[in-house]
């Protein structure tokens, strides 16, 4: 059941008009109820998963409040990650790290039999997971009380709108929320809920799902492709790649405010960035603060000297580019950024203290908005950034290294057909869309109140992009690309 | 404001929207092209062509089956001229058909229409070339005509009701509206009105010669990656029984090909060789009769391009067919 499918359109106003129906003491009950059979829909199995992860991070969470011993929290805090990571581990890296480790030995003049097991990948996990551990690791720095309600823990941890693909919320933001004594949401609200829900839709169903289609063609047959029509597969892919993501974070926060309950921006137009530290405050924001709270920091941060900073910065990106999934690709896609941030903070220096990772200060990192880049230097500067960050998707996009490469070659080489005129102009228009609705968002109107103030008009703002996604709709369905890690 | 009201008057702005846009298509409604409601026009243009035999009562004593190689190299009314068995035929093959889709296509369109004592499948190596089966099977699932979820449904019976959802496909994609422009200035003809009026009734167009450097890109597309894959052999195998549960015989036919064509395959002739040995044992699996036809029908130039006949290559096929399909 994904966001953009009748199933939902069914589903999300069923459960929100049955949560505020009930009495209040059924809602969390009826939430928890709601979020299984959404997670079951894609496959019932899996929420045996969540619901070991969930226990045990519970269990966990209460022991470690009543335990003051040190030595005794370390062991609980270390059984909380061997349980959630030895899941992950299992359902997400085995075939990675059984063919990394058979492919060394084959190398090495050693014979391998890699062992194959029908693993499929549950979907979110790596989502849910991360969200585990994060409450279990704030309960043991002693940052939040554990939660004492195992419905209310539960929801927490399978809360629908954010189950799947995020935001990846912290347990000291949404729990105090889902347990407050919340009112329906008002005019003002609604209306934001719904142009989230809206927006959300455009950018998935009109945007990211029909580049997808030329990124789709020109990457299974990138050997052929020139150097235009790879240029062209390589906006497309960055366009995709965003236009979906942000567009179901869109969906994820609209859905989630119709039960009074606000989740975190994960995006505030990265691609109007003006250098790559600005673009990772603004991209995946719920991931790279977790990375910089729970891995960076840990590690030393910036504290340290110069070069441990930038060797924290390296295994920080690393490991995120290996969260996203069990391929080269990804680490190398990490990797890179990690080089880029060191690399900018280096030219940088120490006067400029821009933080190199967002700052989870309850999830409300990145969500000021600077202004319009202005000027020709900043112009510059953000069409720069825009075209490292969209290369360098060309790594996280290729199903192998090699076909990055050759990709690569293939920009390089200046020759070989270019794409269809139709494709050009669709893919140009859509990026157009894509960086104009980021525009629009940076300017500090309040679309809440605009559309309170003249509802006829919100309304057929709604009605355009219904009729831009009825339009749109019906190709081949183009699943949510963030649903796999 | 109540949330009522503050619903209400938004409903009001978001359905004038979808008012105005209907209003606008209406006005244009005389003036546009047809949809394409199948996957392609050829398809559309032949369920057309097979419902009209069909309201006519017509029943075909032999049908070809396959992929665009059947459809441009069987020329099913030269066949009734030179069958010493006076058999009825028509030629059934689409662009894009393999297997999977033709599964499909068969027992859904060909066979409640044309009721068929013989089905000829035509095979080449392309239909157990998995790899390049997802677009076509997409387009095929997802066409307003074939789309068999909730959703085809839906659009089926709103395309009745909305023009909006009538005009989509040529909505969404910019490269229609250079094609919407052509037929309203009168340059070209609705695409499903051409694709019927350049078939012949037998369900057969012959393939214009395309020049090498158009040629160029498909050719080395498409065989990359080339195996003997399981889901054509799967929806082949379940072809056969669909039929055989309809009683109706079938027979294989392994598709001439160009040496060039041969060529193609990562490992050239090994692979072509290994096609033809799975298709020999799936026929004898199967107990279909295969027709495997002489070399001099592979000369290079009776095709078109790298896999199709021209009209010379289909004419000399098509002959040998009538000769080689035995009568049961």
């Amino acid at each position: 059941m994904t966001f953009n499918s009748i199933q939902y359109a069914l589903f999300l106003p069923t459960v929100v008009v049955a949560y505020w129906a009930l009495p209040k003491r059924a809602r969390l009950p009826l939430l928890l109820a709601a979020s299984y059979v959404f997670y079951g829909s894609w496959d019932y199995r899996f929420l045996s998963l969540i619901v070991i992860s969930t226990a045990s991070d519970f269990v966990i969470g209460r022991t470690l409040g009543r335990t003051e011993e040190e030595g005794r929290r370390r062991l609980l805090m270390a059984a909380s990650l061997i349980v959630n990571l030895s899941i992950l581990g299992f359902f997400k890296y085995f075939h990675f790290f059984v063919d990394s480790a058979a492919g060394l030995l084959t190398r090495a003049g050693l014979s391998a039999n890699a062992t194959f097991l029908e693993i499929v990948l549950p979907v979110g996990i790596s989502f849910y997971t991360f969200q585990t551990i994060s409450y279990t690791f704030d309960v043991y720095r002693r940052r939040m009380d554990p939660c004492q309600s195992p419905v209310l823990f539960a929801v927490y941890v399978a809360y629908f709108p954010q189950l799947v693909a995020g935001p990846i919320e912290r347990a000291r933001r949404l729990l105090p929320q889902l347990s407050a004594d919340r009112r329906p949401p008002a005019v003002t609200e609604l209306a934001g809920a719904l142009g989230l829900i809206f927006l959300g839709l455009l950018k998935k169903v009109v945007i990211a799902d029909r580049v997808g289609v030329y990124v789709d063609q020109v990457y299974a047959n990138h050997q052929d492709a020139g150097s235009m029509a790879l240029s062209l597969g390589v906006l497309a892919f960055a366009i995709q790649v965003y236009g979906d993501f942000s567009g179901y974070t869109d969906i994820a926060r609209g859905s989630s405010r119709l039960f009074s309950v606000h989740l975190m921006e994960n995006f505030t137009q990265p691609h109007l960035s003006r250098n790559i530290t600005e673009f990772w405050q603004r991209w995946h924001i719920s991931l790279s603060s977790w990375l910089r709270e729970y891995l960076y920091v840990p590690l030393g941060g910036n504290q340290k000297g110069r070069l441990l900073t930038y060797r924290n910065l390296i295994a920080t990106m690393l490991l995120g580019g290996l969260w996203h999934g069990a391929a080269w690709t990804y680490v190398v896609w990490g990797g890179c950024h990690g080089v880029y941030l060191a690399i900018h903070r280096a030219f940088q220096g120490e006067t400029r203290t821009g933080p190199q990772l967002p700052r989870a200060r309850h999830g409300d990192v990145g969500t000021e908005r600077p202004d319009l880049p202005r000027g020709p230097r900043e112009l510059l500067a953000v069409a720069a950034t825009f075209t490292l960050v969209a290369l360098t998707l060309v790594i996280f996009r290729a199903e192998s290294l090699a076909q990055a490469f050759s990709i690569f070659g293939g920009l390089l080489s200046g020759t070989g057909p270019g794409p269809a005129p139709g494709y050009v102009v669709e893919v140009l228009l859509l990026a157009a869309l894509a960086f104009g609705l980021d525009v629009v968002a940076r300017l500090r109107i309040s679309w809440s109140d605009v559309a309170v103030a003249r509802p006829q008009l919100a309304g057929a703002a709604a009605g355009l992009c219904l009729l831009l996604v009825v339009i749109a709709s019906g190709a081949p369905s183009i699943p949510f690309i963030y649903f796999q890690f | 404001m109540t949330r009522a009201g503050f619903l209400a008057r938004a409903s009001v702005g978001a359905l004038t929207v979808f008012v105005v846009a209907e209003a606008l298509l209406g006005l244009a409604d005389d003036a546009l092209p047809e949809p394409v409601e199948w996957y392609n026009a050829t398809a559309q243009a032949k369920a057309v062509q097979m419902e009209a035999g069909a309201k006519r009562g017509a029943r075909k004593d032999v049908v070809f089956i396959g992929p665009s190689t059947v459809y441009r190299g069987v020329d099913a009314q030269l066949f009734e001229r030179a069958d010493s068995a006076d058999r009825s035929a028509y030629n059934a093959g689409v662009k894009g058909g393999f297997p999977p889709i033709m599964l499909r296509w068969v027992m859904e369109e060909v066979v409640p229409r044309l009721r068929p004592r013989t089905v000829v499948y035509g095979l080449s190596s392309l239909d157990f070339h998995d790899r390049i089966f997802r677009g076509s099977v997409e387009a095929y699932q997802t066409a307003r005509a074939t789309r068999r979820d909730i959703w085809g449904t839906g659009e089926r019976l709103l395309a009745r009701l909305s023009r909006v959802v009538k005009y989509r496909k040529l909505l969404q994609d910019p490269s229609e509206y250079t094609y919407v422009r052509r037929v309203l200035t009168g340059r070209e003809r609705d695409r499903v009105e051409r694709e019927l009026r350049e078939l012949s009734p037998g369900g057969f167009q012959p393939k214009e010669p395309v020049p090498l450097e158009e040629r160029r890109p498909v050719d080395r597309a498409i065989l990359r990656g080339f195996d003997v894959g399981q889901r054509g052999t799967d929806h082949v195998k379940a072809t056969v029984a669909r039929l055989r549960s309809h009683r109706v015989r079938i027979v294989f036919v392994e598709m001439p090909v160009p040496p060039r064509f041969v060529s193609l395959h990562p490992d050239g002739r090994a692979d072509y060789q290994r096609f033809r040995r799975h298709l020999r044992r799936l026929a004898t699996d199967l107990k279909v009769e295969l027709l495997s036809p002489p070399r001099r029908l592979s000369e290079g130039d009776l095709f078109a391009d790298y896999v199709h006949y021209n009209a010379r290559g289909a004419r000399e096929f098509t002959r040998w067919l009538a000769r080689s399909l035995p009568v049961r």
